[in-house]
């Protein structure tokens, strides 16, 4: 069930309706939303609900076991220990088991062992980095002390919360259990921010990221050879555009969602493309993953705190280990390394730059930095590395007929002003909104509505995200 | 060991807000957010209905084949020509050609085919409105 359909339309329609008849009992509204989101989640395939609940109950149960043994160090962190071993056995088995068989087995062969490995087939559960992400956050902040243990429901919900459920944000159980714990009040600001986040993510996402999807990306990444250079390069800041435009999309609708639901999710983009360095365009970019790798990964291999190599060393394992995180690939691995050197050549820079040398133009460290992400997603969008060379070469090679067409460049041009909009342009709209008459405003959701219905393309295609 | 919970945000405004729905709080108060709410989504959706009826119709012929989906194409379509009779369904069709034009338009020696996006490709149109 993917957010730009009638189907959801409907969906939510019945969720927003039933969930606020039923606030009288905020248990009962939670039970409601709780089997509303495995009935989201089972649309795609039912078995998995059952391993999101398995899930649900496991975390709970570390996380009480964590509780119970405060007083004895061993015991807690005995169950922390086998709690992460146990999420990352999960995310393993139906996310990398494949890729590592695979991997083996090239091995094997080129040692001369040639007999075949028993190589087994396992479908990705939609979401399953997005929910066991956020488990690992809290059975990692209850060892911590930095948040309390959650209730059966409450844990489940987190888990299963449809919203953020297949692509984030990744919600921390600090930042929604206690949300969960009273029944909302949804306030006037919350409902006008949350239509305005949903239809602006129509717009991305059904009219920006489909059309250039369907338009030039697809075909571009598929066959490079048969294109030429504009097309090549217009593919790759198409496909920048296209990724940004395709994620944060599904983020704000999901924040919009969960506010008409009276839930406040935190943010996941800020006009990432205007970032001045690649540390600041992580500060951007995917915040709720970037700060979990930074507070579960970066800060526990040492971070900044032994010295400049060891941080280097932190800053290229976790980014190597996000490329990972977003798949079994070794496109994803030469993605996270790019952005581990580069992060950390920033960092020596930074540390070592001659004090008489002038700092970098605000203007060119951001056309340096979004031109070494641009590398980076040739890397993460092509199928295979010697695609992305292929593709890479095809830039410097000749040219070709050109199928790059005035509104494809003209959407180009749009999703790349996007981050140039005067900060919180939304959040001031919805500050007027607000005080507006509420058929006006429903009026006008519905013309807006209606205007990228006509603009969209047949059909819908997943959010790439929903892949990781 | 106390959770801490998302402040919301002062008067100051917008900077440092922890959610993007964090909004400051109005000068005036604006009373029945759920009546307020309510209505302008009622609203929306039956501006939809009216004026989007083909996108029910597309919708309703992507059912699983069956007695009751029969019954909701019957009625997806009666609602459709009920609506075109009005002539409500002009101004999307019309948009949808403004759109068309925009998407026909093409630079000088450029390509004459369409880039066709590969089925097999993870990123590749799927799913149906």
């Amino acid at each position: 069930m993917l957010f730009p359909t009638l189907t959801f339309g409907i969906f939510f329609l019945i969720v927003y309706a039933a969930s606020w008849l039923l606030r009288g009992s905020n248990e009962w509204r939670k039970i409601f939303i709780l089997i509303a989101s495995w009935f989201f989640y089972g649309w795609w395939d039912p078995r998995f609900v059952a391993l999101l609940i398995a899930s649900g109950l496991l975390n709970w149960g570390l996380g009480r076991l964590i509780v119970r043994f405060d007083a004895r160090e061993r015991a807690r962190k005995l169950v922390f220990a086998l709690g992460i071993a146990a999420n990352l056995a999960i995310l393993g088995t139906f996310k990398y088991y494949g890729f590592f068989m695979v991997q083996v087995e090239h091995l094997l062969h080129s040692l001369g062992w040639q007999r075949d490995l028993p190589i087994l087939q396992i479908v990705l559960p939609v979401g399953i980095s997005f929910f066991t992400f956020q488990a690992m956050s809290y059975v990692i902040d209850l060892y911590r002390r930095r948040t309390e243990p959650a209730s059966l429901l409450d844990m489940t919900l987190l888990m299963s919360f449809f919203p953020h459920l297949v692509a984030g944000p990744i919600v921390r159980a600090s930042h929604l259990i206690p949300q969960f714990r009273r029944t909302p009040e949804l306030t006037r600001g919350m409902a006008a921010m949350g239509l305005a986040l949903i239809v602006w993510g129509l717009f991305k996402k059904a009219v920006i990221a489909s059309e250039l999807a369907t338009g030039l990306v697809d075909g571009v990444f598929a066959d490079p050879s048969a294109h030429g250079r504009i097309d090549l390069l217009a593919g790759a800041y198409g496909y920048a555009v296209q990724i940004y435009c395709d994620f944060s999309a599904y983020s704000d609708m999901a924040i919009g969602l969960a506010a008409l639901l009276g839930y406040r999710f935190p943010h996941n983009f800020n006009q990432p493309y205007r970032a001045v360095s690649l540390q600041d365009f992580w500060r951007r970019w995917h915040i709720s993953l970037s700060s979990w790798l930074r507070d579960y990964l970066y800060v526990p291999l040492g971070g900044s705190r032994h010295g400049l190599a060891r941080l280097c060393l932190a800053l290229m394992t976790t980014m190597l280990l996000g490329g990972l995180w977003h798949g079994a690939s070794w496109n994803f691995v030469i993605w996270g390394a790019l952005h581990g050197i580069v992060l950390a050549a920033e960092r020596l820079w930074r540390e070592f730059r001659p004090k008489a040398w002038p700092a970098l133009p605000p203007l060119l460290g951001i056309l340096i930095t979004f031109h070494i992400v641009l590398l980076g997603w040739i890397f993460f969008r092509a199928a295979s590395f010697p695609d992305a060379l292929a593709y890479l070469g095809g830039i410097f090679g000749g040219g070709g007929a050109v199928a790059l067409t005035p509104l494809l460049l003209a959407l180009i041009l749009l999703g790349m002003s996007l981050h140039y909009f005067p900060p919180h342009t939304i959040q001031r709209t919805a500050m007027r909104v607000r005080a507006l008459p509420a058929l006006p405003v429903g009026i006008a959701v519905g013309l807006l509505i209606l205007v990228i219905d006509a603009m969209r393309p047949e059909g819908v295609a997943p959010f790439i995200y929903y892949q990781f | 060991m106390k959770t801490k919970e998302a402040p919301l945000p002062g008067l100051a405004g917008l900077e440092d807000t922890l959610s993007p729905v964090d909004l400051p709080p109005p000068g005036a108060p604006l009373p029945h957010p759920l009546r307020w709410t309510s209505e302008a989504i009622a609203a929306a959706t039956l501006f939809l209905a009216l004026f989007n009826a083909h996108a029910i119709r597309g919708w309703a012929y992507d059912l699983p084949p069956g007695a009751a989906g029969e019954r909701v194409i019957g009625a997806a379509e009666d609602w459709y020509d009920a609506t075109a009779a009005l002539g409500l369904n002009r101004p999307v069709e019309t948009m949808r050609g403004w759109w068309q034009s925009a998407k026909d338009l093409r630079f000088a020696g450029s390509a004459v085919e369409d880039v066709v996006a590969d089925p097999a490709d993870p990123g590749a149109v799927e799913g149906a409105r």
